[in-house]
C-alpha cells in the first residue's frame, strides 16, 4: 500500500471509479493474472470473443492504476477494435464502443477515431459514442460541432435515447451558462474568496471571444496550468509535445490550449459527413485540394506532433481520409504511436506477398505476445480443465446414478415387502373366512341335528296327539258331519300347500311401527305407539278380516270335517312366522320356556275358562306347519296364554265352528295373521307373516277350536314394529327376545330367513320381510296371544298375564278359521286384491308418482331443495332460509327423527312473549327423503279446500300441514307446527295416571271429531293408513264450545282439537283404480282402535264371533252402549269393498246424541283440559 | 520419408511433441523432453531408449547435469532432477509459471531454469537447491549460458545478458534486433557472440561486446522462408545448435528444413531435407558428428487435421557439411 500511497499521483482517475485492491496487489499476482487472462485470450473458443477481450481491458485498467501504460492499454484497446472491426455483431455492442472510446481516449486525436468510427457505422447506434465524441467536441470548445453530433447521435436513433437527450440538455445548459463541462466533472474545490488576478488572461468562449462574467476560477487561462497566457489564434505556438495537465481527467485528451478556439469546422465539411455515407477508408488518397497537406509532417516523430492548423486539420480531414496512407509503405518503423489506427490499417495492407505461417493473430493477441509454447501450453491447460471438468461432471452424474440406483432398490425392495403383506394379508383373510366357513358349517350342523331332534320330538308328539285326537275324534263324532271333515282336510291341506308368505307384508316406508309394550302393569298408560296398520300384509289381512267371503261354510264344513277325521299331526307352532299366532305345543314338555314372538294380537279361545291347567285338554289341536320343522328351534312351547281378562269380556262368546269370518285374504294368511298384522308393531326384519297355521290341523270341534298359533319367529330379532318414536317401543321386542331367548338362540334369524325362503306368496303381494311378529306369550292355558309389556328383555314378565297391558290392538283369530283357498277363491282374492303390480306402499311406486304429478312437488310453495342439511341436537341449522334451533329430539320412528326445533325469527315481537308455541316447530328429518308425505300434505289441505263448503266443518287444521318441507340428496325435513300438548295417547296416559275414567262426553266429542277428521280424509280419496291414538296430537278439550243448537253448526265453528299427523304411509286413492276401497277399511280399523283406546284406555282386541268381529271390552253401563257399539261394529265388519259404513251418518247419530249429553261436556272439559294442559 | 544411410530415427520417440533434444558430455546419450510429460533418455548408438520418466505436465526443457543427472521442467512448473543410476527422481524447485528452460552451466556449476513468470533461477546441483531467483522485464522465452554468462531472451523482443556469477544486476539489456519474437538464442561456442532467431523466418547474429564497432557486426539474415508462386511463406524459426567446433551453427525451423549456416561468413553451408514437420530442436553432439533432430509439430497453425508423428532423427553430419568454408 505504501507504494501506492507514495505514488498516489500517479494514478490516473477512472469515471467508473477503481478498486482499492488493485492498488496494492504485487507484480506476481498481477502478471498471473494478465498470463491468465492472456491464455482465456488464445484459448477462448465460445460464441462471444468480445467478452474476453473486454473483460481482459477493464481488469487492466483495475490493475494498472498509473494509466494502464505498462499494462499496454493502449495496445490492447487497439488490437481489440483491430480484431473485431470487420465483426458485425459488435458493430453496435456497447463493450466494442466502450473499447473504441478508451482507446480513442488514449490517443492524440479522439475526434479522428470518432470520426473513424462515425463513417465506419461502428456504434453509430450507441449514444455512447456520441456522448463521448460530444464530450470531445464540447472540451475541444467546438461547440456547435458538439451539438451537430448530439445530433448525429438523435438521428441515427442512439440508445438508450433518453440519455441521449439528456446529455445533450445538459450540454445546451451549459453552452448556456457557459459553464465548462470540466468544471462540471470535476470538484469544484476552488475557492471562491480568490481575487481576480491582475493582468491575467481569461479564457474566452465562443466564436466571439467571449469572456465569461465570472472572472476567477476556471475562467482563468493559466487556472488549469500553463502560463495563463492566452494564445492568439493563428500564431499559436505549439509546444511540439504533449504538455500534460493535471486538469485532464482522461490521459491525452486534448489539453485545453490545442484547438479550443473550437473553430468550427465548415458546416459543410460537417454536413458531408451526413451527405457522403461511409466509405471505406482508402489509403494514402489525398484530396487535391488540399495542399495544407504539406503541414502534416514527412517524419513522423514516436510522439504526437501537435498540429498547428487545426482548421488546416478539421478541414484537410473530411472524417474520410486518415492521412496516413503513407506509413504503410515507409521505410521508416512504423510507429504505432503516430497513427492511433496504424494497426488497424496495417493489418489491412500486409503485403501480401507474405503470408506467416504461423498463426500470428495469436502470437500478437492480447496486450501481451505469446510464444508457441506458451499457446499449446494455454491450450493444453484449458483441455485439462475442461477434461477435469467433464471428470467431475462425470463422477456427479455417476453419483447421481448411483443413489437413483440405490433409491430405485429401495423403492423394489419396499414394493416387495409391500407385496408380501398383502399376500400375507390375503392368506389371513383367506383363514378367516375358513374358520368362519368353518363355523357356520357347524352352526348349520347343529341346527341340522337340532331340527333333527325336534322332528323327533314333533314326531312323538304327533303320535300323542294323533292318539289324543282319535279320542276326540270319536268323542266329537256326534258333533261334525263326516263329510265336511274331508273338505277341511283339502281345505287345510291346500291352505298348508299354499305358499304362505310371510314376506306379504310390504314394509313400505314407515311400515316398521313398533308398538312397544309398555313395561308394566295395567295401570302404565299406553305409552307405546300404536300399531301400525301400514303394511301391506296389514291391509291384506284387515281385509281379509273385513271381506266375508263365500267359503265360510265350506269352511265351516271343513273345519269340522277335519275334527273328524283327526287331525294329523300336531304341529309344533311354526317359529316361523309364517303364522301371525304361536301354535300351541301341548308337549309342555318341550322346554322353550318361553313363547315364541307375540302375536299382534290376542288369539282368543272361547274356552277362556279354562286356565292353563286345562291347556292340554283344550288342545283339540295345533297346527302343523310343515315347514317349521327348520324352525323346531323357534318352537314356543309355551301352552297358549288364555285371555285373562275372561271376566272382562263380556258377551263375547266363542262359537267355535259356527259362523267365522272368513277372510279371502288376498294372501294365504290367515285373517290372523292379517289382522295381528294390520294393528301389531313389527319389526322389519323380524316380521314374517306367520304362515298360516295348518288348518288341516285344524280341529273340527269347534267348541274347543283354538288355534294355538305358536309363533316362533325369531324372538331375538323380534324388535318389532319400532315406531321409533317411543323409546319404550324395544319392549316388543325385546319381550319377544325374552320369551325366546332361553328357548332359540342364534337360530331365529336364520330360521325365519328359512321360512320365508320356504314360502312363497301370492303374486301381488310382494314377499317382505316384514311380518310383524309379535312374542307371543302364550299364557296359562290358552292360546291367546297377545302381546305381554311386561315383558322386556330386562324384566321378562311371565307371569303377567294381564291382558290389559296389550299393547296393541289384538285380533283374536281363535275362532277364525281361514277359507279354503281353492283356485276359485285365490282367483277371487287376487283380484279382489289386486291393485296393481307393485303394492300401495312400493317406495319406487311412491317416487313414480310423484314423477308423474301434473304439478310437480318441486313447485310447491313449501318444497325447498337445499343442498345439504345437518340437523343434530342443540345444533343451529338453516332450512329453507331461515335459522333453527334445534332442540331435543322428541320422537323416533323407523327413519324419521322428530326434532323440536324454535324458529330464530328475530323479526319476532318481544312483546309478545317468547312463550309462544308459535315459534315451536317440529322438524320431522327422514332419511332417505320421503317427498311423498309432503305431497299427501299438500294435497290434503288442497283437496279439502276445494271441497270445503261454507257452513261445513273445516278438518283442514286437523290434518298436519307442513309449513316447509326441506329436501336434500339423503334427506329430508317437514317443518310443523309444533303442539306441545302431545298426542291422544299421552292423554289418554294422563287421564289413567290420574285414574280418570273417560267421560263419555268427551269420548263422543272426540269420537265425532276423529269421525269428521276420516270421513272428510276420504273423501278426499286420501287414506291416511297409519290411524292411531300416537297420530292424533291433542290440542286439549275447548271448553267453550260454542252455544249452539245446530250441532253441525256448533262443530263447524268450534277449533278442531285434535290433528292428525303421520301421513307418511297415507295412500292418495286417486292413483289407483277405483276398486280399491278395501284400503279405507284399514283407517276405519285405525278409527275405532283409537277411539278403543280413548274410551278403555287400551288397545283394541278384536275377536270374531258369529262371524262378526267384535271387541273384547264392553261399554260402561251408563253410555250410550248401543250408539257405540253400532260404531265399532260397522267399521269392524265391513260387508264388502263396495258396502263401506257410511261414516257420516254414524257421526250424525253421534252429534245428535252430543247435544243431549252436551252440558256433561262443559263439565268434564275443564277438568280433563287441566290434566291435559 | 525415407532415412538416409546416415540419419536414422529413434526408437521409442516420445508420443506427442519434442520440446527439447540434448546431448550431454558424451556423444552417446540423448535426453528428450516432450509433451506427453516424459523426459527419455536414449542411447543414440544403440538406438534404444534408456529411461524415460514421467513429470506432471508437458516438459518444456531438459539438460544433461552430468552423465548421470537430467535436469528438467516444464508446464508443472517443478524443476526436476532425475538420476539415472538409481533411477530416481526429486523435485528440486518451483517456479511460479512453468518452466520454459533448463540450462546447466559448466563454469559456474550451476543449473538455470527460465520461466513464464519472469524468473530465472539459479540451481545449485550439487545439493540440490534453488541458489537464487531473478526477475526478468517479461517471459523467458529462451536462454543461453555462454562461459559464464547468461543470455536470457524474453517477450517483447528483449534481451538480457547476466553475469552468472553477478546476479546482482543485468549486464547487458539489448532489444532483439529483429522485429518479431525472439523464438531461440543460442552463444557461440567461442562466446563472442550469439545468434537469435524469431518466429518471422529471421535469424540475426549478434555480439557480445558492447563496443560499437563489435556491435556493428551484427547483421540478421531471413531464413526458413518458402516462396511460391510469389508468395513468401514466412516459417518460425524454432531451433539453433552450435557445432562446437566448427562455430557453425544449424537451425531448424517450421518449414522442416535444417540449415546449416557459417555464421561468421554468412553463408548457408547445407541445407537437409524437408523432415516431416517442424523442426522443435536442434543438438549437436559434443564432438559435432552426430546433429540430433526433433521434428514435431508445434502447433504453430493451431490445430490441422493430420499431425505428423514426432520423431527424431540422429544424423550423422560430416565435416562437409559442417565445416565452413574458406
Amino acid at each position: 500500500m505504501s507504494d501506492w500511497e507514495l505514488s498516489k499521483e500517479n494514478v490516473q482517475p477512472l469515471k467508473s471509479g477503481r478498486r482499492v485492491t488493485s492498488f496494492s496487489s504485487d507484480q506476481s499476482t498481477l502478471k498471473k493474472e494478465k498470463q491468465e487472462y492472456e491464455s482465456a485470450l488464445r484459448t477462448y473458443n465460445g460464441d462471444d470473443p468480445l467478452e474476453i477481450w473486454h473483460s481482459y481491458i477493464l481488469w487492466i485498467e483495475q490493475a494498472y492504476p498509473k494509466g494502464g501504460k505498462s499494462g499496454h492499454l493502449v495496445e490492447l484497446c487497439e488490437r481489440c477494435i483491430s480484431q473485431f472491426k470487420d465483426d458485425e455483431r459488435y458493430q453496435n455492442d456497447q463493450r466494442y464502443i466502450e473499447v473504441w472510446i478508451k482507446y480513442a481516449n488514449c490517443t492524440n486525436d479522439p475526434h479522428e477515431i470518432y470520426q473513424f468510427m462515425y463513417d465506419q457505422n461502428i456504434g453509430t447506434k450507441l449514444t455512447l459514442l456520441y456522448e463521448a465524441w460530444a464530450t470531445c467536441a464540447e472540451i475541444a470548445g467546438f461547440h456547435k460541432k458538439a451539438n451537430a453530433i448530439y445530433q448525429f447521435g438523435v438521428e441515427n436513433g442512439a440508445q438508450p435515447y433518453d440519455l441521449l437527450n439528456r446529455r445533450q440538455e445538459e450540454f445546451q445548459k451549459r453552452i448556456i451558462r457557459g459553464t465548462d463541462i470540466r468544471d462540471a466533472e470535476e470538484d469544484q474545490m476552488m475557492d471562491m474568496d480568490e481575487n481576480r488576478s491582475a493582468l491575467g488572461q481569461l479564457r474566452t468562449v465562443g466564436k466571439k471571444h467571449a469572456v465569461p462574467s465570472v472572472r476567477i476560477g476556471a475562467a482563468k487561462q493559466g487556472f488549469y496550468g500553463g502560463l495563463g497566457i492566452r494564445q492568439s489564434a493563428n500564431n499559436q505556438v505549439a509546444p511540439g509535445f504533449q504538455v500534460y495537465n493535471d486538469e485532464i481527467s482522461a490521459p491525452s485528451i486534448l489539453p485545453a490550449q490545442t484547438g479550443e478556439w473550437g473553430e468550427m469546422p465548415h458546416r459543410k465539411v460537417v454536413n458531408k459527413e451526413n451527405e457522403l455515407k461511409a466509405g471505406p477508408w482508402t489509403k494514402g488518397k489525398r484530396f487535391p485540394t488540399k495542399p495544407s497537406a504539406v503541414t502534416v509532417p514527412a517524419s513522423r516523430p514516436s510522439f504526437s506532433v501537435h498540429d498547428e492548423n487545426p482548421d488546416d486539420q478539421e478541414m484537410r480531414t473530411p472524417m474520410k481520409l486518415p492521412d496516413v496512407g503513407k506509413q504503410v509503405l515507409s521505410s521508416r518503423k512504423p510507429d504505432k504511436e503516430s497513427d492511433p489506427l496504424y494497426h488497424i490499417r496495417i493489418k489491412d495492407s500486409l503485403d501480401p506477398n507474405q503470408k506467416p505461417m504461423y498463426c500470428k493473430a495469436k502470437i500478437y493477441c492480447g496486450a501481451d505476445e505469446f510464444s508457441f509454447e506458451e499457446i499449446r501450453a494455454a491450450r493444453f491447460r484449458y483441455k485439462l480443465r475442461k477434461a477435469e471438468e467433464k471428470k467431475r461432471l462425470e463422477e456427479e452424474r455417476r453419483e447421481i446414478e448411483a443413489s437413483r440406483e440405490e433409491l430405485r432398490r429401495n423403492q423394489e425392495f419396499l414394493r416387495l415387502q409391500a407385496e408380501e403383506i398383502r399376500l400375507q394379508s390375503m392368506a389371513l383373510k383367506r383363514e378367516q373366512e375358513a374358520m368362519v366357513e368353518k363355523c357356520r358349517q357347524q352352526l348349520l350342523m347343529h341346527q341340522e341335528q337340532f331340527n333333527a331332534e325336534r322332528q323327533m320330538q314333533i314326531q312323538r308328539q304327533k303320535e300323542q296327539v294323533d292318539i289324543d285326537i282319535q279320542r276326540r275324534i270319536q268323542q266329537s263324532e256326534a258333533r261334525s258331519a263326516a263329510s265336511t271333515v274331508n273338505r277341511e282336510d283339502e281345505s287345510l291341506s291346500s291352505l298348508n300347500s299354499s305358499k304362505r308368505t310371510p314376506a306379504d307384508f310390504n314394509n313400505s316406508q314407515s311400515s316398521s311401527r313398533l308398538s312397544a309394550p309398555t313395561p308394566d302393569s295395567l295401570k302404565r298408560s299406553l305409552t307405546a305407539p300404536s300399531p301400525t296398520v301400514n303394511t301391506q300384509e296389514a291391509y291384506k289381512l284387515v281385509m281379509g278380516m273385513f271381506n266375508a267371503s263365500l267359503e265360510i261354510d265350506k269352511f265351516d264344513d271343513c273345519g269340522r270335517e277335519t275334527t273328524e277325521q283327526g287331525m294329523p299331526q300336531i304341529q309344533h307352532g311354526p317359529e316361523d312366522k309364517s303364522v301371525p299366532f304361536t301354535v300351541f305345543d301341548e308337549n309342555s314338555a318341550q322346554k322353550t320356556p318361553d313363547t315364541g314372538p307375540k302375536a299382534p294380537f290376542a288369539i282368543y279361545t272361547e274356552e277362556q275358562g279354562q286356565p292353563k291347567s286345562n291347556m292340554s285338554a283344550k288342545m283339540p289341536f295345533q297346527i302343523f306347519d310343515e315347514n317349521s320343522g327348520a324352525h323346531a328351534s323357534n318352537y314356543v312351547k309355551e301352552p297358549p296364554v288364555s285371555m285373562h281378562d275372561d271376566e272382562r269380556m263380556d258377551g263375547i262368546e266363542s262359537q267355535a265352528g259356527e259362523d267365522f269370518t272368513i277372510a279371502p285374504v288376498g294372501s294365504h294368511q290367515s285373517f290372523v295373521s292379517a289382522a295381528r298384522c294390520a294393528s301389531t308393531p313389527f319389526h322389519p326384519e323380524n316380521n314374517s307373516i306367520q304362515s298360516i297355521p295348518d288348518i288341516s290341523q285344524i280341529p273340527v270341534d269347534k267348541t274347543r277350536e283354538s288355534f294355538y298359533v305358536q309363533n316362533n319367529t325369531d324372538v331375538k330379532n323380534l324388535s318389532p314394529i319400532m315406531e321409533g318414536s317411543n323409546e319404550e317401543s324395544d319392549g316388543h321386542a325385546t319381550n319377544s327376545t325374552a320369551s325366546s331367548m332361553a328357548s332359540h338362540d342364534g337360530i331365529s334369524k336364520h330360521s325365519v330367513k328359512s321360512i320365508r325362503a320356504s314360502h312363497s306368496h301370492i303374486e301381488p303381494i310382494p314377499e317382505t320381510d316384514h311380518i310383524p311378529t309379535s312374542a307371543v306369550q302364550p299364557k296359562g292355558a290358552g292360546f291367546t296371544i297377545f302381546t305381554d309389556e311386561g315383558l322386556r328383555i330386562d324384566n321378562i314378565n311371565r307371569d303377567d298375564d294381564d291382558v290389559g297391558n296389550q299393547s296393541e290392538h289384538v285380533i283374536d283369530t281363535t275362532t277364525y278359521i281361514p277359507p279354503d283357498i281353492d283356485d276359485k277363491t285365490q282367483a277371487l282374492m287376487s283380484t279382489s286384491i289386486y291393485i296393481d303390480p307393485h303394492d300401495p306402499f312400493d317406495a319406487e311406486t311412491i317416487q313414480g308418482f310423484l314423477k308423474k304429478l301434473t304439478k310437480p312437488l318441486s313447485s310447491y310453495s313449501n318444497y325447498v331443495a337445499e343442498p345439504m342439511m345437518k340437523i343434530k341436537s342443540q345444533e343451529s341449522t338453516t332450512l329453507g332460509g331461515d335459522l333453527y334451533l334445534v332442540m331435543d329430539a322428541v320422537g323416533k320412528g323407523g327413519n324419521a327423527k322428530v326434532y323440536k326445533a324454535e324458529k330464530m325469527d328475530y323479526d319476532i315481537d318481544f312483546t309478545v312473549g317468547l312463550e309462544l308455541n308459535e315459534n315451536y316447530y317440529a322438524l320431522k328429518v327422514q332419511s332417505p327423503p320421503c317427498p311423498w308425505e309432503l305431497y299427501i300434505c299438500n294435497e290434503i289441505q288442497d283437496r279439502l279446500t276445494q271441497q270445503l263448503h261454507p257452513g261445513e266443518v273445516d278438518v283442514r287444521p286437523s290434518m298436519m300441514s307442513v309449513e316447509k318441507g326441506c329436501f336434500c340428496d339423503d334427506m329430508s325435513c317437514l317443518i310443523t307446527k309444533y303442539y306441545s300438548s302431545g298426542t291422544l295417547l299421552d292423554f289418554v296416559n294422563k287421564l289413567s295416571a290420574h285414574n280418570l275414567q273417560m267421560e263419555e262426553s268427551i269420548a263422543l266429542y272426540l269420537s265425532i271429531e276423529l269421525m269428521y277428521m276420516i270421513e272428510k280424509l276420504h273423501k278426499c280419496h286420501i287414506i291416511h293408513g297409519d290411524i292411531k291414538p300416537d297420530n292424533f296430537m291433542f290440542l286439549g278439550l275447548r271448553p267453550d264450545l260454542p252455544e249452539c243448537s245446530d250441532v253441525l253448526r256448533l262443530f263447524a265453528q268450534c277449533e278442531r282439537p285434535l290433528v292428525l299427523i303421520d301421513f307418511g304411509q297415507s295412500i292418495d286413492m286417486t292413483k289407483y283404480p277405483s276398486d280399491t276401497t278395501f284400503l279405507t277399511k284399514t283407517d276405519l280399523f285405525g278409527l275405532v282402535g283409537t277411539i278403543h283406546v280413548l274410551l278403555f284406555k287400551q288397545y283394541m282386541k278384536v275377536y270374531q264371533q258369529s262371524g262378526t268381529w267384535r271387541i273384547t271390552q264392553s261399554f260402561p253401563r251408563k253410555w250410550n252402549q248401543s250408539l257405540w257399539k253400532k260404531l265399532f261394529h260397522e267399521c269392524l265388519n265391513v260387508p264388502s269393498c263396495s258396502q263401506l259404513p257410511d261414516l257420516a251418518s254414524l257421526r250424525q247419530e253421534f252429534q245428535d246424541y252430543f247435544l243431549t249429553i252436551r252440558t256433561q261436556y262443559y263439565a268434564c272439559a275443564s277438568k280433563f283440559n287441566s290434566l291435559a294442559g | 520419408m525415407g532415412e538416409t544411410p546416415n540419419e536414422f530415427k529413434l526408437k521409442n520417440p516420445p508420443t506427442d511433441g519434442v520440446s527439447a533434444v540434448k546431448f550431454g558430455n558424451t556423444s552417446q546419450f540423448l535426453l528428450a523432453s516432450s509433451w506427453d510429460t516424459s523426459v527419455r533418455l536414449y542411447d543414440v548408438v544403440t538406438n534404444n531408449m534408456r529411461i524415460k520418466y514421467h513429470h506432471s505436465a508437458p516438459v518444456l526443457d531438459c539438460c544433461f547435469y552430468d552423465a548421470v543427472h537430467s535436469y528438467s521442467g516444464g508446464l508443472d512448473n517443478t524443476l526436476k532432477v532425475f538420476d539415472f543410476n538409481t533411477n530416481t527422481e526429486s523435485s528440486v524447485g518451483q517456479h511460479d509459471d512453468a518452466i520454459r528452460c533448463v540450462e546447466y552451466c559448466p563454469e559456474v556449476n550451476v543449473v538455470v531454469t527460465g520461466s513464464w513468470d519472469s524468473t530465472v533461477k539459479l540451481w545449485d546441483p550439487r545439493t540440490p537447491c534453488a541458489a537464487g531467483s531473478f526477475s526478468q522485464p517479461d517471459k523467458v522465452y529462451t536462454l543461453s549460458v555462454c562461459g559464464d554468462r547468461l543470455v536470457v531472451g524474453t517477450s517483447g523482443r528483449r534481451i538480457l545478458v547476466w553475469d552468472l556469477r553477478n546476479m546482482g544486476y543485468v549486464q547487458q539489456r539489448r532489444e532483439s534486433s529483429l522485429k518479431y519474437q525472439t523464438r531461440c538464442i543460442r552463444c557461440f561456442p567461442n562466446k563472442q557472440g550469439y545468434v537469435l532467431s524469431s518466429i518471422e523466418g529471421r535469424v540475426a547474429v549478434e555480439y557480445l561486446d558492447p563496443s560499437p564497432e563489435v556491435q556493428k557486426k551484427k547483421y540478421a539474415f531471413k531464413c526458413h522462408r518458402i516462396k511460391e508462386e510469389g508468395v513468401e511463406y514466412i516459417y518460425p524459426v524454432n531451433a539453433i545448435a552450435f557445432h562446437n567446433l566448427h562455430n557453425t551453427f544449424a537451425s531448424g525451423g517450421s518449414d522442416g528444413f535444417v540449415n546449416i549456416w557459417d555464421g561468421f561468413n554468412k553463408k548457408r553451408l547445407c541445407q537437409f531435407h524437408k523432415y516431416p514437420t517442424s523442426i522443435a530442436s536442434l543438438a549437436f553432439s559434443p564432438d559435432g558428428s552426430v546433429l540430433a533432430i526433433a521434428s514435431s509439430y508445434m502447433y504453430e497453425q493451431d490445430e490441422i487435421d493430420d499431425i505428423p508423428e514426432d520423431t527424431i532423427y540422429i544424423r550423422n553430419v560430416s565435416d562437409q557439411e559442417t565445416k565452413p568454408k574458406s
